[in-house]
């Protein structure tokens, strides 16, 4: 019995102290859940963006300098939202490739440009009304 | 592998059970980060392969957005003063 309990302690302890890549693969799976949302609500708040600047505007120059500024805000939305994409990529061939622990250096640098990706995401997109989740994992 | 039983575990020695215990944490390892990478993948394609759409739906907002202008403010015809 004694040394079931001592067996038990030791697979706990393995997979608690130990750093897993699963939990690397979960967060990243929840960024891109969440980019995917920003993605999905893109094009009807840039309509929505638009439309109010176009009823608000009493000139057609006016018209056409406000909504061109939110288009190129709405693009510059979707490049974001693309770039994060493929940092994630990135992010996920890394930890892939690497039979290292998660607390490798390399591993938290692909892991950080993914991090950095998605909070410049979310900065921009808050200029379109577009609220993306605070960081999966909460980091 | 074997199975591991309360009874396996008793009957073992320390070093049999160290290895049966770490073969049981390595295949449950990769089991989790197999089926977490495949969520993952399945994730990502499905992103990926949407892009292109929303591209063409932020085309189409353009477009309805040059079409509002316009009705609201329509060139002026011949004889209509400016």
């Amino acid at each position: 019995v004694t040394r079931f309990i001592i067996a038990w302690l030791v697979l706990f302890c393995a997979t608690a102290c130990t750093g897993f890549k699963t939990p690397a693969y979960s967060t990243l799976t929840a960024m891109v859940g969440a980019t995917d949302l920003a993605r999905q609500q893109l094009p009807a708040q840039c309509e929505k963006a638009q439309t109010g600047a176009v009823t608000k505007a009493t000139t057609e120059a006016e018209a056409r300098a406000s909504t061109s500024l939110i288009q190129k805000r709405c693009d510059a939305g979707l490049a974001g939202i693309e770039a994060t994409g493929q940092t994630i990529r990135a992010a996920r061939d890394g930890i892939s490739d690497t039979a290292a622990a998660l607390n490798d250096p390399h591993v938290l640098t692909w892991a950080k440009g993914a991090v950095d990706a998605y909070r410049n995401l979310q900065q921009l997109l808050a200029t379109l009304d577009v609220k993306l989740p605070t960081m999966p994992g909460g980091t | 592998m074997d199975p591991i039983t309360v009874a396996g575990l008793v009957a073992a020695s320390a070093a049999e059970i160290l290895k049966l215990v770490g073969e049981a944490v390595e295949t449950s390892r990769a089991g989790n980060e197999s089926a977490a990478l495949a969520k993952l993948d399945q994730a990502l394609s499905q992103f990926e392969a949407s892009i292109p759409g929303t591209r063409h739906e932020l085309d189409a907002v353009k477009a309805r957005i040059e079409q509002q202008i316009r009705d609201k403010f329509p060139p002026p015809t011949e004889g209509t003063p400016v």
